[in-house]
């Protein structure tokens, strides 16, 4: 019972997180059925109490096919249900036959008033006539189909003339994983010529239904003739008494009927040709985002900012890789350089030029004058208000397809307006200063489309301005331009020591003179190292880097769909096999003539 | 002479009937629907084409019709003596049609004449009719008549309706379809069969004769339950109370109908065959006393009749359905003229207006300013040339900032018009939208590719001719005004004050793009203070009449351009499936087709069809 109970667990746990998956996805209706099925499966497990109430068995099938006869017959009173020799429909109320001890049991469970009682010696069964499922009385099937919902096991009872009737062998399939099944044939004797003949075909179609059916569990009987053999074995099968150790599985069984019935084969595909077709577009939007992405980087403007980046990048890397005193002067440059490219861009970003401006774009500069940053900006603005338009059409996209196959999605927009700050909050002295610097922060950072191109260059900007310095500024760039200041240097120094040895102490205007010769000495390397920069720079490759760019914002909305409709239908598939499973496991425990058949196969088509 | 007065009364309905299929067959198809899934159109089709190639003796079809077991197949051998699986060792028995035909129809040429759809087959063993084939599928076999007959019958029997061989429902339903005459057994535990009742009614609708039959019970049996079955159709069943072409209600005619029945029996006969009512006819003498000629046109009264009525409902559905198109039509069209609108107001070439005024101005201005100014003139060209030369110096070939200019942010706005446009109508009309639909994501996303393509015509010239007119009459009214304009730009240029007009005058107003880079709010702000800026200008020289009307006429103008541009371009490509139907809505003969509709149904109502 502990293995059992916490293989319900288990399972119990994987349902709640499919039916959260379902829940995803509302406007499905095969995700809405999947979600409300798993729910009511849930529901009855945890109703379900087995040592409280006894073995409902219903007598099921279409108008006239002798249910009340068998009833009747099985419980040996010949008037328990009304019996019609020609008006059809006949019995318009349930039967049910129980003994005084199982009533109160059962009256905890279930609603007694819908059926009409019957007193019978019985032991832990309770035996249901119930109304037709095919006549027009439409009021008929459905007390019937209410008696089905309650019952565990149910007996489907035909004669030959209805043995292939569509309604009633519908009704049977919709049933047939929740319940477990004995199949009896009435009438077989009116048709002494071809017994045998109906019997394969009768046998043929229950297992186009699924069943693997033997003598066990189907039985050809004549209810006029209650004393013969097969009759007697009919009734020891449904009324006998059985173990009550088997009978504590039958909820978990029923449990798992009730998965397997919720777990439709059609609707697992279903989920899966969504997840498919949400993958299709993600791909060719993706595609789109990227042919975008290198239209706009081979404009003109853009790769001018690309190469101006790709010079200061070699910049940066100039002093380590040129090394001893030339790396003086050129480390001051770049940190001018960065101070002048960031006043441009702050100047491009916030567009006017009023004194808060100008003074948060001064913050600005300096921070980046202090981090050493670089204008990836720059490229962002370059890539141009045509490839804003079609970032923006591959957004509408993905929220139009979304829509076409009902999904519900996030507005982003909203997050974002709730993000935003709201100014009345601030205290009324730094409302506008506090307006401003928040104004310009937000510009700055922002995550625009193109940041995620940005990330991406920058990381490779940065390894090829470090391949090229390094193929640049070898050994010999090295010493050729650091030759001359080492010497001057060196003179200085010489002197210096020589003049303190001698205390000859050389005159202060000495050292403004030594100073000069010293920056002097720096030009010539510094203007071999610029032209070496201006040379070289050749740009990375933009198809590679563009498909580096994983998961975008643009088609983030179609992602995340894309992926909950992946992952439902993984789970719905995960929890369809261990259901298959267990069941089989369990199966070995109760197919027994005593607790009837299971379906076996998916019904033939 | 009788004879005569017969053929007239038929002739009419005949062309009606045969204009009605022939006009509805193109009309119902080019409006989208099915003519064979409306009621009563197949069984006319086929019951007329047998009618018009009908020989000089007339054939009556007669089917046996019911649920599986109830003996068709026994009694269709038992009535001609044709040799067809019966009894109930396999349920279904029979799988195809069979067809008993007296000798003189052995010929399966005739039989595809009278059976139209049907491909005719000898039938030889019983193996062919328990094979699944197609629904078209006809297995005839001769029967030796006894005596002269006094009609030509054809007996059919057909598979059941309502196992679970699906197929077969087809077979049995289309032959209904074809039958004057039908035979509806069942047997006694199936008669109250939900089903069974609603092929019942179906068969009271569709037959021109029909007889019940019950098997597999006794007198006394057979009493109760035709009692039973009278009493539950009679009050439950709405489609029992509906009319017949005839007058009668199903209910009645169904009453009407004569009622056998047989017991079960081990070795069946005719003989075992028996009217519940002394009065009714042996079931052999029923169907050999038949006046065919009445019978076929009865049979061909109950589908018109079904024909007109359903006809003319699917066409007033269409009507209906074009208002409502028609609406929308003007709803988007609406939605379209009040996008091009805000494009065109919001996309006013400030700087093109200043620039014509200019030139007017220029054009006038008095010979001796002309020499005074050109001496202010020249520095301000040699300032230009100097800045020129600075940019080349500085490496930088092109004239400005790369910025955006006026058409690109007329572009721009144009797919936002667009964009917004087709989310409202997905909202608007969800019927349209859907993976299917017209408005799907896919369609959405092809006409936007298409209209991106297509370049946004130039405006036209006339709003600057009719500016040049205005312009032309102030220049007679204000002379000094025009004269001091024309030289202003000049001083200004020297002055180096208002580099922003001399940008203004020379590009054609994109300085506005100065502030536009900004993204769509910045580009707004941006040429709303381009207009704010002309518009002040223009002001100080007593412009504003000129300009209010240069600003009206643009609007007019842009605004039409831009309709065009974006209905051809955009909505025809995105409604192309849509608007295709509400033209062939509009094109399609409707009054015409109702005319022949109610003309057919006036001779029905008049009984003249006889």
């Amino acid at each position: 019972m502990n293995a059992s109970s916490m293989l319900v667990t288990a399972i119990r746990e994987r349902a709640q997180r499919l039916a959260h998956s379902c829940s995803l996805f509302p406007l499905w209706p095969d995700s809405l059925r999947l979600d409300v099925r798993l729910r009511r499966a849930l529901e009855k497990l945890n109703a379900e109490n087995p040592d409280a109430k006894p073995l409902i068995i219903a007598l099921l099938g279409g108008t006239g096919v002798g249910k009340s006869h068998l009833f009747n017959a099985l419980l040996n009173q010949p008037n328990a249900s009304q019996i019609s020799p020609a008006i059809r429909p006949c019995t318009s109320k349930p039967k049910m036959a129980l003994s005084q001890h199982d009533r109160p049991l059962l009256q905890s469970y279930m609603d007694l008033s819908l059926v009409d009682l019957v007193d019978a010696r019985l032991d832990g069964v309770v035996l249901v006539d119930c109304p037709d499922i095919d006549s027009i009385d439409q009021a008929n099937h459905e007390k019937t189909r209410q008696i089905l919902g309650l019952a565990d096991v149910v007996v489907f009872v035909t004669d030959p003339a209805k043995r292939a009737n569509f309604e009633i062998h519908a009704e049977v399939k919709d049933w047939s994983e929740r319940k477990r099944w004995y199949f009896v044939m009435t009438k077989l004797d009116q048709y002494p010529n071809d017994a045998n003949a109906i019997r394969e075909d009768f046998i043929k179609r229950i297992t186009e239904l699924g069943f693997e059916v033997d003598r066990k569990t189907s039985f050809f009987v004549n209810c006029l003739e209650p004393g013969r053999a097969e009759f007697l074995e009919l009734r020891q099968t449904l009324l006998g008494t059985r173990s009550k150790e088997l009978r504590a599985l039958l909820p978990l069984d029923s449990f798992l009927g009730h998965m397997q019935y919720a777990l439709e084969p059609s609707a697992g595909n279903y989920f899966k040709s969504q997840a498919l077709q949400l993958k299709n577009t993600e791909v060719r939007l993706e595609a789109r985002l990227q042919e975008a992405y290198l239209n706009a980087l081979a404009q003109s403007d853009c790769s001018e900012a690309l190469k101006t980046l790709l010079r200061e990048q070699v910049w940066q890397q100039s002093p380590e890789s040129v090394g001893y005193l030339m790396s003086l002067p050129l480390w001051l440059r770049n940190r001018l350089a960065s101070l002048g490219v960031s006043w441009s861009i702050g100047q491009i970003l916030t567009g006017k030029a009023s004194i808060l401006g100008i003074a948060g774009i001064g913050l600005s500069s300096v921070m980046s004058l202090l981090r050493g940053q670089l204008p990836y900006k720059k490229v962002a603005g370059a890539l141009g208000i045509e490839f804003r338009t079609k970032v923006e059409s591959i957004v509408a996209d993905s929220k139009r397809t979304l829509e076409d196959l009902q999904i519900p999605y996030a507005e982003e927009s909203e997050e974002e307006l709730a993000k935003e700050p709201k100014l009345e909050s601030k205290g009324w002295g730094l409302i506008g200063l506090g307006a401003a610097l928040e104004a310009v922060a937000r510009q700055v950072t922002r995550k625009q489309p193109e940041d995620e191109i940005l990330e991406q260059l920058r990381g490779d900007i940065e390894r090829l301005g470090q391949k090229i310095a390094r193929e640049e500024f070898g050994f010999v760039t090295s010493f050729i331009t650091n030759l001359l200041p080492t010497i001057a240097v060196g003179d200085i120094l010489y002197r210096t020591l020589m003049s303190w040895i001698r205390h000859d102490y050389l005159p202060w205007n000495f050292y403004g003179m030594a100073s000069m010769v010293f920056l002097g000495s720096l030009l010539p390397g510094y203007l071999i190292i610029s032209r070496k920069i201006w040379s070289a720079s050749t740009l990375p490759d933009m198809k590679e880097l563009v498909a580096q760019v994983k998961e975008p914002g643009a088609t983030e909305l179609i992602r995340i769909a894309r992926k909950r409709a992946e992952n439902l239908a993984h789970e719905f598939e995960l929890l369809q096999k261990q259901v298959v499973e267990t069941r089989n496991t369990l199966a070995s425990e109760l197919d027994s003539p005593s607790f009837g058949e299971r379906v076996k196969h998916s019904p033939k088509k | 002479m009788q004879e005569n007065e017969k053929q007239s009364t038929l002739e009419p309905f005949c062309q009606g009937v045969n204009e009605l299929l022939v006009t509805g067959e193109k009309l119902i198809t080019s409006l989208g629907g099915q003519p064979d899934l409306l009621p009563g159109w197949k069984a006319l089709k086929a019951r007329f084409s047998a009618f018009q190639m009908r020989g000089k003796d007339p054939v009556l079809i007669a089917t046996l019709y019911g649920p599986s077991g109830a003996g068709k197949s026994t009694l269709f051998k038992l009535l001609t003596g044709v040799d067809v699986p019966a009894g109930g060792a396999v349920r279904p028995c029979s799988m195809a049609c069979a067809a008993a035909v007296p000798e003189s129809l052995d010929d399966p040429q005739k039989l595809a004449a009278l059976f139209p759809g049907y491909i005719a087959e000898k039938l030889v063993s019983q193996t062919q009719i328990r094979q699944t084939d197609g629904p078209d599928q006809l297995l005839f076999a001769t029967y030796a008549e006894k005596k002269k007959q006094a009609i030509q019958l054809v007996l059919v029997d057909v598979p059941d309706f309502n196992t679970v061989e699906k197929t077969n429902w087809d077979k049995a339903e289309k032959m209904l379809e074809r039958a004057e005459v039908v035979i509806f057994m069942v047997y006694d535990n199936a008669y109250s069969d939900d089903k069974v009742i609603q092929e019942l009614a179906r068969c009271c609708k569709k037959s021109a004769s029909m007889a019940y039959m019950l098997t597999m019970t006794n007198a006394e049996a057979a009493k109760q339950i035709w009692g039973d079955l009278v009493q539950k159709v009679s009050g439950r069943f709405a489609s029992f109370q509906e009319n017949r072409a005839d007058g009668k209600t199903l209910h009645q005619f169904l009453l009407e109908s004569p009622v056998y029945f047989s017991p079960r029996s081990e070795h069946p006969s005719l003989e075992n065959v028996y009217p519940l009512n002394e009065s009714t006819p042996l079931l052999q003498s029923l169907l050999q006393g038949f006046d065919a000629e009445k019978i076929i046109i009865s049979g061909l009264r109950e589908p018109a009749l079904q024909t007109v009525v359903s006809c003319t409902s699917f066409i007033e559905n269409s009507e209906l359905g074009l208002v409502g198109m028609r609406d929308r039509d003007r709803e988007m069209r609406a939605g379209l003229l009040e996008h091009a609108k805000a494009v065109a107001f919001h996309e006013f070439p400030a700087g093109r207006l200043v620039q014509i005024v200019l030139e007017e101005a220029r054009r006038r201005r008095p010979w001796y300013l002309r020499i005074i100014t050109s001496g202010f003139e020249i520095p301000g060209v040699m300032f230009k040339k100097g800045q020129k030369l600075i940019d080349w110096l500085r490496g930088k070939n092109d004239d400005g900032p790369n910025l955006v200019n006026r058409d690109d942010l007329e572009r721009k706005r144009l797919h936002e018009a667009t964009e917004h446009m087709g989310n409202q109508w997905r909202g608007n009309y969800p019927d349209l939208s859907g993976t299917d639909g017209v408005l799907s994501s896919a369609n959405c996303e092809n006409a936007r590719n298409a209209f991106t393509k297509v370049k946004i015509p130039a405006a036209g010239l006339d709003w600057e001719t009719e500016v040049r007119k205005d312009l032309a009459q102030w220049a007679e009214e204000n002379k000094w005004k025009c004269a001091m304009l024309a030289t202003v730009p000049e001083l200004a240029m020297t002055g180096g004050i208002a580099l922003l007009m001399v940008d203004l005058c020379t590009t054609g107003g994109s300085f506005s793009v100065l502030l536009t880079n900004l993204g769509i709010a910045g580009t707004v702000g941006g040429v709303g203070a381009a207009v704010g800026v002309g518009i002040k200008f223009l002001e100080d020289y007593h412009l504003n009449t000129v300009a209010e009307n240069a600003q009206n006429k643009w609007k007019t103008q842009r605004t039409q351009e831009l309709l065009i541009h974006m209905d051809e371009n955009w909505a025809a490509v995105l409604l192309q499936g849509w608007r295709l139907k509400l033209k062939t809505l509009i094109d399609a003969p409707i009054p015409k087709f109702k005319q022949i509709c109610m003309r057919v149904q006036k001779l029905l109502h008049e009984g003249k069809v006889s």
